[in-house]
């Protein structure tokens, strides 16, 4: 530095000093020219495969700035411009952003096939069953919580494929698993009702029918077309609360919105079918191979790589360990003994509703863990940063699911008004639902499933016992389940590996 | 016992799922060795990637390694002592690349983990917490350019999760009685790497493009942030110099590629240029010259290809020889219409736009050499233009770019002029245009280069060659230069007919 220039006015990199009629130094003028990309390099080289594939020869680079080839040009440029750590061009990609219209829709549509057994349910009268249910009700349940156990799982399968970019494989497989899965329930409720209740049995059948097409619809985005296909069965349904409708409006109405979600389900899976036909006549037609040229087909391997069965069965699991728990909430006065069966119908209505607001949490979290994974610069910030996150979102969900029990029960006719304990029982389930859910979508089914599991299981092995106080004991169950699932969560989720 | 006749070959994302160049040369490569049993290894995406080539039978196994598809190996990562050693290689082995001063060594951390990886255990350890906590720890450290960069918890998560998905061929075994053979650098060398080490298998390898280039400018659009970009190229940088050590020999197609490879800390010694070959059958002699002086381009119609020099140097070509045509062979790419619109354009600003034609696509090539009296070529990057050595071989001259390995390949034999310098392509092009007995005599020695030098069997012969040196086999084959006289021979041999010589795609 010359004596007597002050320090502000010179730049650190030494410069080549040149008098003013000289031309400018062509280094300068191509460091200037390339500096931001410069500046970003993490390596000389990083700046010669620029220059060369700008069609920079090492001739070239000789006679314009005199050092010997592309690297030496490179190692100058490196040295003579500051680094900088430009973000990337272009908004933050945040996979989690959801509507929350479309997620409250869905909690709809999970719901609105409830009208169903209300239409339902003048062509299922007879005399009680065991436990003091209601006529048709044990064939009915055993199908359903089959077929939500089978859907659970073919769903999950069925998303693998997605996630693989293969929509005809998720396709072709819905296409397989949604009738076979319908006609298990089916054949479960005929073994459950053996021939005494032939209308349950139908029901039944329709019932798991209804289940397959709509897992289908609502794998691949359809829960528009499942909505308006419900929708005037559950305007029927509204209509017959206040006034007397004929058995036959009532069968027409089920049918017909049945018939209609089957035949949406089988319009969105029939291009696999197409390509099932296709696939099987090309291989049919295959001539053997002539020649050395051509491979043979015995060698030939199959690239294609699927998601595995197994890895559906927990999913499964937990869908069954969630159908029971939620049935006991809304038959669990019945099953006790008790005969007002209209207090728990709306806590299972409410909790079904709250589903939407579930899965917008869901994503909620998912989003702000992201960004807490962004802004974060030691795993312990980002601890922090989550478990805010997550404290935020499960009070959302409790909030949302109080809000909608009180407004089900004021709503609902002839329901008196939901006690202390019921409430406080339904929000801890609600906890292990949401936080179920939550374990569920990061991955970590395998605790949730066990979790619900054993909860399913203690509250069965309570009702069989019959253990006084009903009520108290689920509130243990679901309290015991909800605070070792919220354990799981904080030791999972405050890991970062989880959130990849 | 190893005898040269056994070669794993691997591959990355070219042979045999798409066509292309390396595609094409693999192709021909294994096709011109039917005594050769092939294990082909293929680096490919999600692994539901189609074969698109037919394979011929000397190949009788074909591993496809999908680096992007299910984990592979064991779910469950090692614990206790085996996690601890884990996480001690794993450290020096960020060190290497991260941190230059720490002086570990790539290579042997490497090989700790190609072990793991071969246990099925090395993912299931790389998605560990541990594994990312010894990441924050390493690149956060104040005296590292990664530290100034402000690594967040996601860019930690990002890279593990790329260096996981990066590192999967290292668990691949290849049989220990073959050759291996890697085709390009970088990723497709990691089995052959943990086999050279592990079971001493002989380790060769090809480089067409400059693997490494390709990655730096791969990330110049990059989405991930400064330390990741850092820390993922860091890694390349090291896997290419570290290939470049470790392999027993190197074959690039040209010498200009030996710039990258001995700055690479490549030893001079084990390089040994192997050139691309092309069919003098395929393009045969093109015969008599067209009427009209005519220029004409073959190649894919893209930017690389600088086909705005070309235009230029022909508008003053032009002003020199109005009747002067310029045709150009080849398809333009999907998403390539802009840059077509772009060049007529530049014609019409040039007024030259009725001696110009897009001729297209054609299905003989050689044609297209025949249609012109000097071959152009106006690229600003090339490893060894297949469409030189093609014109070279139907007698035609050409004029190109000093790029890549175009030297090698024209010698003396065209004329070469500095890349993206309209006045001095034009003034190359006037000079043979006008000399019409300089413009034959150099068809002529073109030609009969390609016979001496470029031809496919030769460069067939010469892997047959290094494949039983690198076996161990005492007796050598030297090719000989092969004579103009005995090229007549060369065009009734048959094994080169079943090959695919369609030189658009390189």
């Amino acid at each position: 530095m010359p004596p007597g220039a002050r320090e502000d006015t010179l730049p650190a990199v030494p410069r080549q000093r040149t008098p003013s009629w000289a031309q400018p130094d062509p280094v300068d003028e191509l460091a200037e020219r390339l500096g931001d990309f410069i500046a970003a390099a993490v390596h000389p080289d990083e700046i010669a495969a620029l220059l060369e594939s700008d069609g920079m020869s090492d001739d070239q680079i000789r006679r314009r700035y005199g050092v010997k080839n592309s690297f030496a040009l490179a190692e100058v440029l490196y040295e003579r411009v500051g680094r900088r750590y430009p973000e990337p061009a272009g908004p933050v990609h945040d996979p989690w952003q959801v509507g929350l219209l479309g997620c409250l829709l869905r909690g709809v549509v999970f719901a609105l096939p409830g009208f169903g057994y209300v239409l339902g349910a003048p062509l299922l009268a007879g005399p009680k069953e065991d436990f003091g249910l209601p006529a048709g009700t044990l064939p009915l349940l055993a199908g359903a919580l089959v077929g939500w156990m089978w859907n659970q799982g073919l769903a999950h399968r069925a998303y693998s494929w997605l996630g693989l970019g293969d929509r005809l494989a998720a396709r072709r497989c819905l296409l397989l698993g949604a009738p076979t899965g319908a006609l298990l329930g089916a054949l479960v409720a005929l073994a459950v009702a053996g021939t005494a209740h032939p209308a349950a049995i139908a029901f039944a059948a329709g019932q798991s029918v209804y289940l397959g097409a709509a897992t289908a619809l609502l794998v691949l985005g359809r829960e528009r077309a499942l909505l308006a296909a419900l929708l005037p069965m559950a305007a029927g349904a509204v209509v017959a609360m206040l006034h007397s409708v004929p058995d036959a409006a009532r069968l027409t109405l089920l049918l017909g919105s049945l018939t209609a979600v089957a035949v949406l389900g089988l319009l969105e899976v029939t291009p696999a079918i197409r390509a099932l036909k296709g696939r099987g006549a090309v291989l049919n037609v295959r001539l053997p191979p002539r020649g050395r040229d051509k491979p043979q087909r015995s060698r030939r391997r199959r690239t294609t790589m699927g998601p595995r069965i197994t890895a559906s069965l927990p999913y499964a699991l937990f869908g069954l360990a969630t159908g029971v728990l939620v049935l006991y909430a809304a038959l669990g006065d019945i099953l006790a003994g008790e005969q007002r069966s209209a207090i728990a119908a709306p806590a299972a209505v409410a909790l079904t509703l709250s589903m939407g607001p579930a899965e917008w949490l869901l994503y909620r979290f998912r989003s702000g863990s992201l960004t807490g994974l962004r802004s974060s610069s030691t795993p312990r910030a980002f601890w922090r940063t989550t478990a805010f996150t997550l404290v935020k979102c499960l009070t959302g969900y409790l909030i949302a699911l109080l809000a909608l029990s009180l407004v089900t029960s004021a709503l609902w006719p002839q329901a008196p008004g939901i006690g202390g304990i019921r409430l406080a029982g339904l929000l801890l389930l609600g906890m292990l639902l949401w936080t179920g859910l939550l374990l569920q979508s990061f991955g970590a089914v395998v605790g949730a499933a066990a979790v619900c599991c054993a909860a399913a299981l203690a509250q069965t092995l309570a009702l069989v016992a019959h253990m006084s106080g009903p009520h108290l004991v689920a509130l243990a169950v679901y309290g015991i389940a909800a605070a070792t699932q919220a354990a799981l969560v904080c030791a999972l989720l405050g890991r970062v590996t989880a959130h990849r | 016992m190893r005898n040269g006749r056994h070669v794993t070959m691997l591959t990355e994302g070219t042979y045999p799922h798409v066509h292309g160049g390396v595609s094409t040369w693999c192709d021909q490569l294994v096709k011109g060795m039917p005594e050769v049993d092939f294990h082909v290894v293929s680096l490919t995406g999600s692994g539901r990637e189609p074969v698109t080539w037919e394979l011929p039978s000397n190949i009788y196994r074909h591993t496809p390694v999908p680096t992007w598809g299910p984990r592979p190996g064991r779910r469950a990562a090692p614990f206790g002592r085996a996690r601890r050693r884990f996480t001690d290689s794993y450290e020096r082995f960020l060190l290497s690349f991260l941190d230059p001063e720490a002086h570990c060594n790539f290579g042997e951390a490497l090989y700790d983990l190609a072990e793991l990886a071969r246990d099925g255990r090395l993912s299931a350890a790389l998605r560990t917490e541990s594994a990312l906590r010894s990441l924050m720890w390493i690149w956060t450290m104040p005296h590292l350019p990664t530290a100034a960069a402000r690594p967040t918890v996601h860019d930690a998560l990002t890279a593990t999760d790329l260096l996981e998905h990066a590192l999967r061929p290292l668990g691949i075994r290849i049989p220990e009685d073959s050759v291996a053979h890697a085709v390009s650098s970088g990723l497709a060398t990691l089995p052959a790497l943990a086999a050279r080490h592990l079971d001493g298998v002989p380790f060769l390898l090809t480089e067409h493009g400059i693997y490494l280039r390709e990655r730096y400018l791969g990330y110049r659009s990059g989405e991930q942030r400064w330390p990741v970009k850092a820390f993922m190229l860091g890694f390349y940088r090291e896997l290419n110099s570290h290939g470049y050590q470790a392999a027993d020999l190197i074959t690039p197609c040209n010498q200009y590629n030996r710039r990258w490879e001995e700055r690479g800390g490549a030893d001079g010694d084990k390089i040994r240029t192997v050139y691309n070959g092309v069919d003098p059958a395929a393009f045969p002699h093109a015969g008599p010259e067209p009427e009209v002086p005519t220029l004409t381009w073959c190649g894919r119609v893209d930017p690389i290809k600088d086909l705005e020099t070309l235009l230029r140097a022909y508008g003053m070509v032009r002003a020199e020889l109005p009747e002067t045509r310029l045709r150009l062979f080849g398809p333009v790419p999907p998403g390539g219409e802009a840059y077509r619109t772009r060049l007529e354009k530049l014609a019409a600003e040039l007024g030259v736009t009725d001696g110009l034609t897009f001729e297209g696509r054609i299905s003989e090539v050689w044609r297209a050499y025949a249609a012109g009296h000097v071959v152009m070529l106006s690229s600003i990057s090339e490893g060894f233009p297949f469409s030189i050595i093609e014109a070279m071989s139907c007698g035609r001259t050409t004029v190109s770019t000093d790029v890549g390995g175009v030297r090698e390949a024209v010698g003396d034999t065209g004329l070469v002029v500095p890349p993206r310098e309209p006045e001095k392509m034009a003034a190359a092009a006037l000079t043979l245009l006008r000399d019409d007995k300089r413009r034959l005599k150099l068809g002529e020695l073109s030609r009969q280069r390609v016979i001496e030098r470029f031809t496919l069997r030769r460069s067939v012969d010469a892997f047959r060659t290094i494949y039983q040196e690198l076996a161990g086999q005492p007796e050598v084959y030297e090719p000989t230069l092969e004579t103009v006289a005995d090229w007549t021979l060369e065009l009734r041999d048959p094994w080169y007919e079943k090959v695919a010589t369609d030189g658009t795609g390189w």
